[in-house]
């Protein structure tokens, strides 16, 4: 196997497909990248068994076959290369692949290409398409809030759930929920899977603000998403999703309006007297005002105030501060909506004038 | 140096009976269970009936073979536990930091209250007459820098006793007595020591450090220190807390599963009750099993919720047993002597769940405006046969 191509490309599709290769694994195959120059494409492969990522590059092949490099040295070199036309082939009559470009030239031992797990099997077509920006955003704005309790995988995982030509994307970590929902040109029939969190990560790296679309594939237990010349393959986790629908609170007894950026900061200034990671705020909400609280005990207190416009119940209730900073982070309006059911009864928030996302939360009991 | 106090109100529930219905008064009053219950146990019982040798934790039905002509009351709680909510308001009299341990019994830092009193005397007096003026009960208090020797001392002049040990008396006083008088020291492990020609705690330290620690393991090397006087343990107030748990001593060493399971059950149940009661939660469960050996190991689930329901508690329970208890070369799990089970990492907030219409969160939401309307529930019910108390 010997190619030529820049530096620059390279590198790109190293980082891409990189981002599969685990962390650690008892099989060292793994912790490889495998290249496969042929028909004047270049394939890299990484992948954990669980997701694998695949890209072409167009390169310059001079000999056409296959090696697996160490993904890490194999990175870090490209990396530290002059941005410049690199080759990489392997040494006749050696077990050994160069890596070269100007006068810098590596020798690294390869691994064998036989031995790389190959990628499931999908059907060819039946591919569905979504724009790019539509899958970001909804992505954004869920993939935050899985679990991270491995002893329920279901949870840890963002839900797809298509009727037709909606397409709702679900998350929870049973303390909070978040919802997004867009209508989609295509009909997607109906499926509902769940796709673990990492590949929808790795999947959105890649995605583009623009309306340019992805395409996407439901072949047997797994999902596939191409975006130009990458491929993203991962294992669909088995499990029942819990009903979302029916945790999704429909009436209010107080609702109101608030300034995101304002909201954000005065709850991160209340959570800064945490201990151990998690803080607890109280919210008092009443028609002009949302005044915040805390009380830690032997660290201190803290206490805060918001304008806001309120209609409804006056309202006392307690929030783990993370779960309110993290979705007022990923929104991006310049209002949110909060709703109240009760006490200890969920709450929503939302964008002001969206009905595309719902995010909801339960509160925490103060003994 | 800290001076701490321990009150232990004697033969708590009957005396309240007594002061409530004179006809009772003098008379030997047994409170438990129902008469012919099998199952049923004596919870406290009067002097009176003390004196045919009936004693807390011993069966019903053996009571009345021993006092069939006793008053045998099934109790209500509900009153004792008001009437311990008026005990722990005296405390409080006395000083901020005080450790309610049982529905009757607390540990007070007396550290800055004594400096107001010319003598541990006039204030152990001082608190005793309080509790007499006040609840119309006695108590018996101890006195000492260290919670074991208040604890002991609590005990030596019961009923209505008052006994101060300092550092200096603490060989003469304590010394002498017997090794079951060390909190943590069990008829089967004062039949051991006695087996090794221990009787009484200055005995303890002639065995060595090194003995204790290669027969009993850590607990000895516990018990090694509480036999010099050394215990350091503070008094904690109910949220600093570290852990809330119980352990119970088989009657006989065992081997089978049904019997572990079962104590584990009612164990956990008991642990449930007083996390609820105490308005806590807790995100560790630890499971102790101490074999037949007394090799003692403890293996500790940290769960990723708060839990305070009992089955939560069990099953996190089992799963350890499970893991834990293994069959060695024999094929067969090794007996048991003692098992007991706490919940640590304890907090006062949960965060509510959004799938969960468990029956509890009702309970939690009742026992959540109780508690913020009369204060911190006590410590109660639930006596379980032999069951050690662990702090």
């Amino acid at each position: 196997m010997k190619f030529e191509c820049p530096r620059d490309l390279f590198y790109q599709g190293l980082q891409v497909v990189g981002k599969a290769v685990p962390s650690k694994s008892t099989l060292p195959i793994l912790s490889g990248i495998l290249l496969e120059a042929k028909d004047d494409r270049l394939r890299l492969v990484a992948t954990d068994l669980e997701l694998g990522i695949e890209s072409f590059l167009p390169v310059n092949i001079q000999e056409e076959g296959s090696v697996v490099l160490e993904a890490k040295y194999l990175t870090d070199i490209v990396r530290k290369l002059p941005s410049q036309g690199i080759s990489v082939g392997e040494v006749s009559g050696k077990n050994s692949v160069e890596i070269k470009s100007g006068r810098s030239r590596f020798v690294v031992n390869p691994m064998s290409a036989e031995d790389f797990p190959s990628l499931p099997e999908t059907r060819a077509d039946g591919y569905w398409s979504i724009p790019q920006n539509v899958l970001r955003k909804m992505i954004k704005e869920t993939s935050f809030a899985v679990s991270l309790d491995e002893t329920r995988p279901f949870l840890t995982g963002v839900l797809w759930d298509a009727q037709k030509t909606t397409l709702s994307l679900v998350a929870t970590d049973t303390s909070r929920l978040a919802y997004s929902s867009r209508t989609l040109e295509e009909d997607l029939g109906e499926q509902k899977v769940i796709i673990p969190t990492k590949c929808l990560t790795e999947v959105s790296r890649v995605l583009e603000s623009t309306d340019d679309e992805i395409q996407v594939l439901l072949s047997g237990n797994h999902i596939l998403f191409k975006v130009g010349e990458t491929r993203f393959i991962s294992r669909l986790i088995d499990g029942q999703f819990p009903n979302y629908r029916q945790v999704i609170p429909t009436s209010f007894i107080t609702e109101a309006q608030v300034n995101r950026s304002s909201f954000l900061s005065a709850v991160e200034r209340a959570s800064l007297l945490a201990k151990e990671g998690s803080s607890v705020v109280k919210f008092n909400i009443e028609p002009e005002k949302l005044s915040l609280s805390a009380n830690v005990p032997d660290v201190g207190e803290t206490y805060d105030e918001v304008s806001i416009s309120a209609s409804g119940e006056r309202l006392e209730i307690a929030f783990n501060a993370r779960y309110i900073i993290e979705v007022l982070r990923i929104l991006d309006t310049d209002s949110v909506i909060l709703k109240l059911t009760g006490k200890h009864s969920p709450a929503v928030i939302h964008p002001e004038n969206d009905e595309n996302y719902t995010y909801v939360v339960m509160p925490v009991m103060l003994r | 140096m800290r001076i701490i106090g321990h009150v232990d109100m004697d033969a708590f529930f009957a005396a309240i009976e007594q002061r409530d219905n004179p006809a009772l008064r003098g008379k030997p009053v047994i409170i438990g269970g129902l008469k012919h219950s099998p199952r049923g146990v004596v919870s406290t019982c009067s002097y009176e009936a003390r004196k045919y040798g009936v004693h807390s934790a011993m069966p019903i039905s053996k009571a009345v073979e021993l006092c069939p002509h006793g008053i045998f009351l099934p109790g209500n709680m509900e009153k004792y536990r008001q009437v311990s909510e008026e005990l722990q308001r005296i405390f409080a009299s006395f000083t901020s930091l005080y450790e309610p341990v049982s529905i009757d019994e607390a540990y007070l830092d007396l550290t800055e209250t004594y400096k107001k009193y010319s003598s541990l005397w006039e204030l152990g007096r001082a608190i005793k007459d309080k509790i007499r003026g006040e609840l119309g009960l006695t108590a018996s208090v101890g006195i000492a820098t260290t919670k074991s020797a208040a604890k002991i001392a609590s005990d030596l002049e019961k009923p209505d006793g008052l006994t101060i040990v300092l550092p200096s008396d603490f060989d003469r006083i304590i010394g002498s007595l017997p090794v079951g008088k060390l909190h943590g020291v069990g008829k089967k492990t004062a039949e051991r020591l006695e087996k090794m020609g221990i009787k009484t705690i200055i005995d303890i330290r002639k065995v060595g450090r090194k003995a204790m620690v290669s027969t009993f393991g850590k607990h000895g090397d516990w018990i090694y220190n509480l036999a010099w006087g050394i215990d350091p343990r503070l008094v904690e107030k109910e949220h600093t807390r570290k852990s809330i748990g119980r352990e119970t001593t088989f009657p006989r060493d065992t081997a089978d599963p049904e019997v572990v399971i079962k104590a584990l059950d009612e164990l956990c149940a008991d642990v449930a009750n007083r996390l609820q009661k105490r308005g806590l939660w807790g995100e560790a469960i630890t499971l102790k099993l101490r074999t037949a050996d007394f090799r003692t190991t403890t293996h500790t689930l940290t769960l990723k919720r708060p839990v305070a329901a009992k089955e939560d508690l069990s099953e996190g329970a089992l799963l350890l047993l499970k893991k834990h208890w293994c069959r060695n070369e024999s094929g067969h799990a090794p007996a048991l002597r003692l098992v007991g089970v706490s919940v640590s990492d304890l907090t006062d907030v949960k965060q509510m769940n959004l799938f969960e219409s468990h029956p509890l969160t009702k309970i939690d939401l009742l026992l959540a405006d109780l508690n913020k309307k009369f204060g911190p529930g006590v410590v109660t019910t639930g006596n379980i046969e032999s069951c050690e108390e662990k702090d």
